[in-house]
């Protein structure tokens, strides 16, 4: 088996696929109607409310703020992926997750120059798996110290 | 020689020079990615290569009709890499002396370089390389 650091979780916003570091990752949450608190926000932050984990409470993000996707799941649908932060944890909304994959099966691809201003500040790098582009998800650039805690 | 590569989009027909023409592909899938310019209306995957195809209705004014949709993609060279314009009819590639350049009629047109009257019709000639800049300068507005 690979190790985590080598293995990629896949999850979608919309139609858009992204990979993320399973390393990262510490659950998968589904089913979050009774779980979900959707009056702690700061959508400042992107933070549509916070999830009941673990006897904590932790601050929910919805990246569709930051990349302006559109989904037609009402938040309750979805999945969170709880991430490890530099605060703690915290909890990534996704539409669906579609598995895991080894870096051996990605193929590196360049943004063209072209779109890198229109991208800055929101994905860096891409994939494909079987042709299909997949973005990198950055944590860090979605919650991170710079955050307000709720 | 010159030649253009003439292809039709909505109630537009376009004309590219053959020199910037790299290929025509069929019914390929494009993808959606986040934070593209307005300008841009998907992605597509050639060779590996992410292309960025150009939404034409930017030229026209006119939103007539999704490019994502187009059976055909035209990918072209610009100087700032390949970009790719959707077309619904490919016309073929005709000799420029085949026909007649005509100066540019549409107020607003942008990134028209002029006209190519062929056998009745008239084909806006596209400015492939300020087609692409555009992606750039939309960001920097």
């Amino acid at each position: 088996m690979c190790p985590a650091g080598t293995r990629k979780l896949i999850f979608h916003l919309g139609e858009v696929g992204f990979l993320l570091g399973l390393e990262e990752v510490v659950e998968i949450c589904e089913h979050l109607t009774e779980k979900f608190n959707p009056s702690r926000t700061d959508m400042d932050q992107g933070i549509v409310g916070s999830l009941s984990f673990r006897q904590t409470q932790i601050p929910v993000v919805d990246p569709a703020f930051r990349l302006n996707t559109h989904s037609h799941l009402a938040i309750t649908r979805k999945s969170a992926l709880v991430l490890r932060g530099s605060e703690g944890n915290w909890a990534l909304l996704v539409d669906r997750v579609g598995g895991i994959v080894p870096a051996t099966k990605l193929a590196a691809c360049d943004i063209p120059p072209l779109l890198r201003q229109s991208i800055e500040g929101c994905y860096s790098q891409i994939s494909l798996i079987e042709d299909e582009p997949m973005i990198h998800f950055e944590p860090e650039k979605y919650y991170g110290s710079s955050s307000v805690a709720i | 020689m010159i030649r253009y590569g003439l292809f039709c989009y909505g109630s537009f027909a376009y004309a590219v020079p053959l020199l910037s023409m790299r290929k025509i592909v069929h019914q390929r899938r494009g993808y959606l990615l986040p934070m593209l310019p307005k300008v841009v209306a998907e992605i597509l995957v050639d060779d590996g290569r992410l292309v960025p195809v150009v939404e034409l209705s930017q030229i026209t004014d006119r939103q007539e009709m999704s490019a994502c949709s187009a059976n055909y993609k035209v990918l072209a060279s610009s100087v700032a890499g390949t970009v790719a314009f959707p077309a619904e009819v490919t016309c073929g590639i005709v000799a420029a002396q085949k026909g007649q350049l005509l100066p540019t009629k549409g107020a607003g047109m942008t990134g028209i370089t002029g006209v190519f009257g062929y056998q009745g019709k008239e084909y806006n000639i596209l400015d492939v390389d300020y087609l692409a800049m555009a992606m750039t300068e939309e960001v920097a507005q």
